[in-house]
């Protein structure tokens, strides 16, 4: 969650290419992809070119040469009727790619519409189908197409077909998980509200936004379909002699394999690798297209020299908790480096709150998250000190940093419950980190997280312990993750917007808790907020921040009322326009 | 009284209990209305303020025929809307648009700012030419430059999707803009350059507005008359500035004094009084 914002945070500074290039590139970017997608077209064009290639066609034997071995006049000899199995492989791919091509298109065709309409409307349709999909699902596909075969009678059209609709229930379910996950996001209850027909939400507003996963499934059909077309040929389904499809080829040569093991290879190679290259070619173009989606992983700062710092002219027992110096964060592209958090300097003391105010963009939460070392890549400390308690964190190897995680420095977030792990009780995840930090018995450990509960004012907190984070409000469950961070037993809290998703008047409960805690432990609390109004609430002083830089530092009282800063001026005039004329 | 654009008359919503026997689970939030009456004339701007389960959102949901309600009459226009939710959004999206809280899931992540307004008018009967002209007007009326339309939500910020997604709903020529919350999720100096927004866009465009908040302060700016809500009921209504200044009921005067101010004096002193009246 956090790394997602912070993402969005730096985003705006990379701007952004038209979307159609971004994912060219992206697909470029994978070898393996851009191979696959080779293999494919030239299998394709060579089986188109065939006529060209070879004018003489499929059909012409040579029985006095039979089983040939390959050479310069047939590169993968011949068959068991002297036919050229070059030749016969690129007609062949002429039936086969279509053939499986239809299979796939008409799963689709079926599978797709269904789908989206039955997640779409739910209900009676959904069961109804649902029973004939899993039905059609229990029994094997290539069994299925034989009988359904033996129906509609045996060409290479219906048994493509018949293929097709065992595929279909593959499409369908897909579409429909997809489907459900998107409908009810506000873009669709908007277009409902707008008056938009459903076929066209359906397909104009849903379809797009779930095609990634279709994708996959298409090419997974495609080779799928391949396969199944060799093995009903094995069977004598739907090609016939002396038509040269690929599945029919390897039946064929199957029958001497004992004694001509070379046989059966061009063909099977063949379907293999046309099989491989598109399962790989669809998973290629899913990553591609969901590219940047993802957050990436925390990478490790550059900085490194001895942890234990001194300010010049401080006696260790003056020392600040928290003394951020000169801290400037960028990231490297194309050799070239963009700092978005530019010399920031910050001190918090023991037992006092420091708030750190800024609008989203400003760099308030990659500050914060450079002091846990949580920053996400590519984004790097490039210089300057966080010092906290005389070592400096900026310089700190990833295990010493661990060590300090949740002990020296802990941490709260705006989003409580995802912060939480949705499948584990708030004890389970309580108990675990308090023998983390302290190991003991599960029994120690259970009372020593029914007292943290205690601590964050949660009531009957034996029975809560066996609660998962979905039955607490918002309040509630951002006191758990004060309850988790105070497990550690910090000395320092950093809070980033631990109420910006909060009711005010659950905002006023945990901000009494938070100042209430601090009496009582003597915790430092960086606050990270853009709110000036719970600035004047909470903190002892406060720093300003705007576009990575810290305008203007001071005690609140001063901040507040006498601003040196002009942007600070403006902050708290818009404060002043949303905020009470005559409340008091 | 032709001039009421929307009126809810004893409006009850009932969710289905809850299905375990979990001890924690929604015990007692099987009613999320009780008899709510509302109105919104044409306009007007009603407020609806209240904390977060209060029913608020749901109430401009039910109106809008997104939840389906238990009970009660809801009229569009004076045109009586049947039962069903399905029956009540074909009258309510002749009339009325839907701001939402979440700036990052209401617009269609594939389709440009263009598109996605172009679209609208389009299905009013706008030709190509004409739509895209209307969409540029659309898009500097809530002061985004031009060049916004050729981009995808993913590169603007949660203001400037705030922004796009209201152009999109001036785009149906609403007479009512439901807000549900819109300023929740944004920074307070977005916040009141959006609020001046709001006042500039209801001012241009004669419309309506039923705005939803917890932030009593924030909705009093905007509203003519407010609700506030507490638990799916209604506990006080009333002229904007009686409600917020003059508050007769303790629970809209506890609203008002958990806003925090940007002045820590008045902090402490409501702190203090906090305290001596909880005898802590």
């Amino acid at each position: 969650m956090m790394a997602e914002s912070i993402l969005v945070e730096a985003a705006g500074a990379g701007g952004s290419a038209p979307r159609r290039s971004r994912f060219v590139r992206q697909l470029a970017r994978r070898p393996l992809t851009v191979i696959a997608g080779i293999v494919l077209v030239v299998i394709v064009i060579m089986s188109l070119l065939a006529p060209v290639l070879v004018p003489a066609g499929p059909y012409v034997q040579d029985l006095a040469n039979t089983f040939a071995a390959p050479s310069a006049s047939h590169l993968l000899g011949t068959d068991h009727l002297g036919r050229d199995v070059m030749t016969r492989l690129l007609y062949g791919g002429q039936l086969s790619l279509p053939a499986a091509a239809l299979a796939t298109g008409f799963a689709m065709l079926i599978g797709i519409p269904t789908g989206l309409a039955v997640g779409y409307y739910s209900g009676w349709l959904d069961r109804a189908v649902a029973i004939v999909t899993d039905t059609v699902m229990t029994f094997p596909g290539v069994i299925l197409a034989i009988s359904l075969v033996a129906v509609i009678g045996n060409t290479l059209t219906n048994a493509m077909l018949a293929l097709g609709l065992v595929f279909s229930p593959a499409f369908v379910r897909l579409a429909r998980a997809e489907v459900l996950a998107t409908r009810n996001e506000n873009f669709i209850v908007a277009a409902r509200l707008l008056g938009y027909s459903t076929p066209r939400i359906m397909f104009r507003h849903i379809l797009p936004n779930i095609v990634a996963p279709l994708i996959i499934q298409t090419f997974l059909s495609f080779s799928f379909a391949l396969l199944a077309q060799a093995g009903l040929a094995f069977l004598g389904i739907g090609v016939k002699p002396p038509a040269p499809a690929w599945g029919s080829m390897l039946a064929d040569s199957a029958t001497y394999m004992a004694a001509f093991p070379f046989q059966v290879v061009p063909a099977g190679l063949i379907i293999a690798l046309t099989a491989l290259a598109a399962s790989l070619l669809g998973d290629g173009v899913r990553d591609a297209l969901g590219a940047g989606v993802r957050a990436s992983r925390v990478r490790r700062r550059r900085i490194r020299h001895d942890p234990a710092v001194d300010l010049p002219g401080v006696a260790p027992d003056q020392r600040s908790l928290l003394a951020i110096r000169d801290l400037t964060i960028g990231y490297e592209e194309n050799g070239t480096w963009t700092d978005i958090v530019h010399d920031v300097s910050l001190t918090v003391e023991k037992g006092q709150t420091c708030g750190l105010v800024g609008e989203s963009g400003s760099g308030k939460s990659l500050t914060a998250a450079a002091i846990l070392g949580l920053l996400p890549a590519p984004l790097e400390v490039r210089a300057g000190m966080i010092a906290v308690d005389g070592e400096d964190l900026a310089a700190m190897s990833e295990a010493q940093l661990r060590r300090r995680r949740g002990r020296a420095v802990a941490m709260i977030f705006q989003d409580p419950l995802a912060s939480l792990n949705p499948t584990m009780t708030i004890g389970a995840q309580l108990i675990q980190t308090i023998r983390l930090h302290e190991g003991g018995s599960r029994a120690a450990a259970r009372k020593t997280a029914i007292e943290l509960l205690r601590t964050v004012e949660i009531r009957e907190p034996e029975q809560r312990l066996n609660a998962y984070p979905h039955e607490f409000s918002g309040g509630m469950a951002q006191r758990v993750m004060i309850a988790l961070a105070l497990a550690g037993s910090p000395q320092l809290l950093v809070a980033d917007e631990p109420t910006t998703a909060l009711d005010v008047t659950v905002q006023v409960e945990i901000l009494d808790l938070l100042r209430r805690l601090q009496t009582d432990t003597g915790m430092g609390i960086l606050f990270i907020t853009h709110d000036l109004a719970v600035v004047a609430d909470i903190c002892d002083s406060a720093a300003v921040m705007f576009q990575g830089r810290i305008l203007e530092t001071s005690t609140v009282e001063k901040l507040l009322t006498a601003p040196d800063h002009v942007y600070t001026k403006q902050l708290i005039a818009g404060v002043a326009v949303s905020a009470a004329k005559g409340a008091e | 009284m032709n001039d009421v654009l929307v009126e809810g008359k004893a409006v009850c919503v009932r969710f289905p209990g809850p299905r375990s026997s979990n001890r924690f689970a929604r015990r007692g939030q099987a009613d999320a209305l009780i008899d709510i009456d509302v109105r919104v004339a044409v306009g007007e701007t009603v407020g609806i303020v209240g904390e977060s389960g209060s029913g608020k959102s749901t109430l401009a949901k039910t109106l809008l025929g997104l939840v389906p309600r238990s009970s009660g009459t809801i009229a569009w226009s004076g045109v009586a809307a049947p039962m069903s939710a399905e029956g009540v959004r074909r009258l309510a999206t002749r009339d009325a648009q839907l701001v939402f809280q979440d700036p990052f899931g209401s617009l269609n992540p594939m389709m440009t700012v263009l598109s996605a307004i172009a679209e609208v008018l389009r299905r009013r009967g706008r030709t190509r030419r004409d739509a895209a002209a209307e969409a540029r007007s659309l898009i500097e009326a809530v002061h985004l430059p031009a060049s916004s339309l050729d981009r995808y939500p993913s590169e603007f910020s949660g203001g400037q999707r705030q922004r796009i997604v209201i152009a999109r709903a001036l785009a149906a020529s609403p007479r009512l803009l439901v807000c549900d919350e819109p300023l929740s999720a944004l920074d307070v100096s977005t916040q009141s350059r959006m609020i001046a927004l709001f006042i500039e866009l209801r001012e241009r465009y004669g419309m309506a507005m039923l705005f939803i908040g917890h932030d009593l302060a924030v909705v009093h700016q905007l509203s003519d008359r407010m609700l506030v809500m507490h638990h799916g009921c209604v506990v006080e209504q009333g002229a904007a500035d009686d409600v917020y200044l003059r508050p007769r009921e303790a629970y809209t005067q506890k609203l008002i004094e958990s806003i925090p101010v940007p002045d820590p004096a008045v902090q402490r002193a409501r702190r203090a009084r906090r305290f001596a009246a909880s005898g802590r």
